[in-house]
């Protein structure tokens, strides 16, 4: 039997925040602090070092179980973190990426660019949570076609 | 500050979590898809967008060809039928009680769309859903996407709360 598909992505997400890298870099640098924006519903442990590994382990309420691991690997303070980082969900992987942060300063602010290049794979269900997903967008199409799916 | 979607999934399972950014029509090409065609808009981030993103918005005949596909109901009625398993053209027909040659004529606009693929093996040919973008991997680079949004949005009101250490001055106590 074929293994399940992977599919090789990058995905670049930017946000500009009116404080200075140094503020935004210890939001991910300290364990309370990631606490509150990255993880939840979740244990959580962290140590942040070159070498260094972080763990998550939980469910979103009527979701499915996760683990995330991260091993830190470049730890530059306020300018820059790149990081491994492993999903899985249900007890199987499903992402498996290397996690770059940049933190620029832009005026009094900070430019955060996180770049995400990763391997993303089909899980054992792919099959029915793809026919689960379609069935419930064709019905909203339908809705907003104002017209109904036939038989 | 609500925490309604946390994790670092933002599951493919759920419409709303699949494709946040839509603006109310969850069709599972992507909502960034739909608002570059109706002109609303970069919703990409500023980095270059999603190769596969990318290659969806630069075809926008195919993406006409899509939304052609899905707007007749006997169309949706096959694709909805496929989503639980393949069929044959003949499954495909008889709850619509249709000629296979009128079945056939709606699976060759299927096929052009790219949602569905067909193979003969003797005399059946097969019916699948088949279309790279509805691929539970491309769906986990979505929800991937979608989650790092919220983490950031979360980060930046993070960062905006202020230190409980220090006094309000505009505080009544």
């Amino acid at each position: 039997m074929s293994p399940s598909p992977v599919a090789h992505e990058t995905i670049v997400v930017e946000r500009t925040y009116p404080h200075p890298p140094a503020r935004v870099f210890a939001a991910w640098a300290d364990p309370d602090s990631k606490r509150r924006w990255a993880v939840c519903h979740a244990e959580h442990e962290m140590d942040f070092r070159p070498g260094g590994v972080e763990r998550a382990r939980g469910a979103a309420p009527d979701g499915p179980a996760f683990e995330t691991e991260i091993r830190y690997h470049d730890i530059v303070p306020g300018r820059r973190i790149v990081y491994a980082y492993a999903l899985r969900v249900d007890g199987a992987a499903s992402a498996v990426a290397v996690v770059t942060a940049e933190f620029r300063a832009e005026g009094a602010g900070t430019r955060l660019v996180v770049t995400e290049q990763g391997a993303y794979l089909d899980g054992p269900d792919g099959a029915e949570r793809l026919g689960a997903g379609l069935r419930d967008a064709l019905e909203r199409l339908a809705a907003a076609l104002h017209a109904p799916v036939a038989a | 500050m609500a925490q309604e979607e946390c994790g670092p999934v933002g599951y493919p399972e759920t419409s709303e979590e699949q494709f946040p950014d839509s603006s109310g029509i969850h069709v599972p090409f992507g909502g960034a898809a739909i608002e570059r065609r109706h002109g609303e808009g970069e919703r990409l981030d500023a980095g270059s967008p999603a190769p596969i993103l990318n290659n969806m918005l630069n075809h926008e005949a195919s993406l006409d060809l899509l939304f052609q596909s899905l707007a007749d109901p006997a169309r949706r009625g096959m694709v909805e039928r496929l989503t639980r398993g393949p069929a044959s053209v003949s499954e495909l027909a008889a709850p619509l009680a249709m000629s296979l040659p009128a079945a056939m004529q709606h699976l060759r606009v299927l096929e052009a769309s790219g949602l569905v693929r067909t193979e003969k093996a003797g005399r059946v040919r097969t019916c699948r859903i088949d279309a790279e973008a509805l691929r539970t991997a491309e769906r986990w680079i979505a929800a991937r996407r979608a989650s790092w949004e919220r983490s950031l949005d979360r980060l930046g009101a993070f960062l905006d709360e202020p230190p409980p250490s220090s006094p309000d001055p505009g505080a009544d106590r």
